[in-house]
């Protein structure tokens, strides 16, 4: 019996030893887990070419936010993948959208351009929408409207988040492959495949 | 002739410097300043020239008193930063670096202390969060002969 519940006990730590490095990789950085499945803070912003845009317009879609600023270094790595991202998901049901933080409308308008990129860009000019999507206690010594710079959402149709990263710049992910990831999970479920032409 | 500017903690700031000693300098004279900066542990500031057209790279600026003209600061080499997935390295500085200033005195510039005032304009992040571009005025005292 004795002997039986060693083998038990090595057989269980060696399951373990396999499955726990698998499961930490598995998660996304920065991931900021307990805001998953909460309704998602609305806001109603203007965007740079002057239309009024609020994140319940695309109630129905998959809507996919960057928080930025164009002197961000990580919001510019991940510019180029947003808009590959928003090429290749664009046709199902999916929107990009960036909330630039604190900037005037010139300056984004600018960088939008140089970026080239061809999604929404939003103007948080006051920064109040950033501050209602800064969870509180996240890096309590920053001013709340820089919390969310370079942080990933995904809202689902109905409003709600299912994936919302902070800034981990140790483990940066600029492709955003764990947030592709999760959009194909999200297509899948819905019954629309994964992507055609791969991950961007 | 050059001239070390010491670094001190600025408290709260992530970039700090220390003022540095009063500078004898006569009527006529050049000298090249040394600005000695320090970045907090675990940050680093964009370099400049920075790596992107919208980074802001850190720049000094030295506002001309007494005479006293200061032409254009001499930046030390970048360091590479490669963030994760990214297309191309950011250049920063984190540590210590310097940045040299070189400085004429004007033909009428009055005799006795002055001081030269400027600004590090700078922007920087860690490994959670980036910073929004700020700045750090800095002092230097001369005495002209």
């Amino acid at each position: 019996m004795r002997y039986r519940s060693m083998l038990l006990f090595l057989a269980s730590l060696v399951l373990a030893a396999a499955v726990a490095p698998a499961a930490a990789e598995e998660l996304p950085a920065g991931l900021y887990a307990e805001w998953i499945g909460k309704e998602a803070p609305a806001f109603r912003l203007t965007s740079v070419d002057g239309k009024k845009v609020a994140l319940s317009d695309y109630r129905g879609k998959l809507v996919v936010i960057h928080f930025g600023a164009s002197w961000c270094p990580f919001c510019n790595a991940e510019a180029p993948h947003l808009e590959s991202l928003w090429k290749t998901y664009r046709e199902r049901g999916v929107q990009v959208l960036v909330v630039d933080v604190g900037e005037p409308r010139e300056t984004v308008r600018k960088w939008a351009v140089a970026s080239g990129v061809t999604f929404p860009v939003l103007l948080d000019g006051d920064g109040k929408a950033a501050r209602a999507w800064a969870p509180d206690g996240a890096q309590p010594d920053l001013p709340r409207d820089r919390v969310v710079i370079a942080s990933n959402a995904i809202v689902d149709r109905k409003g709600k988040l299912v994936f919302f990263t902070l800034l981990d710049s140790a483990r940066f992910d600029a492709r955003l492959v764990s947030l592709t990831a999760r959009l194909d999970d999200l297509l899948k479920d819905a019954g629309q495949g994964p992507s055609i032409s791969g991950r961007p | 002739m050059r001239y070390v500017a010491l670094v001190a903690l600025l408290t709260g700031g992530v970039v700090s410097h220390e003022p540095a000693p009063s500078l004898g300098l006569a009527r006529l004279e050049s000298a090249d300043v040394v600005f000695t900066f320090r970045v907090a542990d675990g940050y680093h500031v964009q370099a400049n020239p920075a790596a992107a057209e919208f980074l802001v790279p850190t720049s000094l600026r030295l506002r001309t008193a007494c005479g006293v003209k200061a032409g254009p600061p001499v930046y030390p080499a970048p360091l590479s930063f490669r963030l994760e997935g990214a297309d191309q390295d950011l250049a920063v500085w984190n540590g210590r670096f310097q940045v040299a200033v070189p400085l004429r005195v004007g033909r009428f510039a009055p005799r006795g202390e002055c001081l030269l005032h400027g600004t590090l304009a700078y922007q920087a992040c860690d490994l959670q969060r980036c910073l929004a571009p700020t700045s750090l005025e800095v002092v230097l005292p001369i005495r002209i002969r």
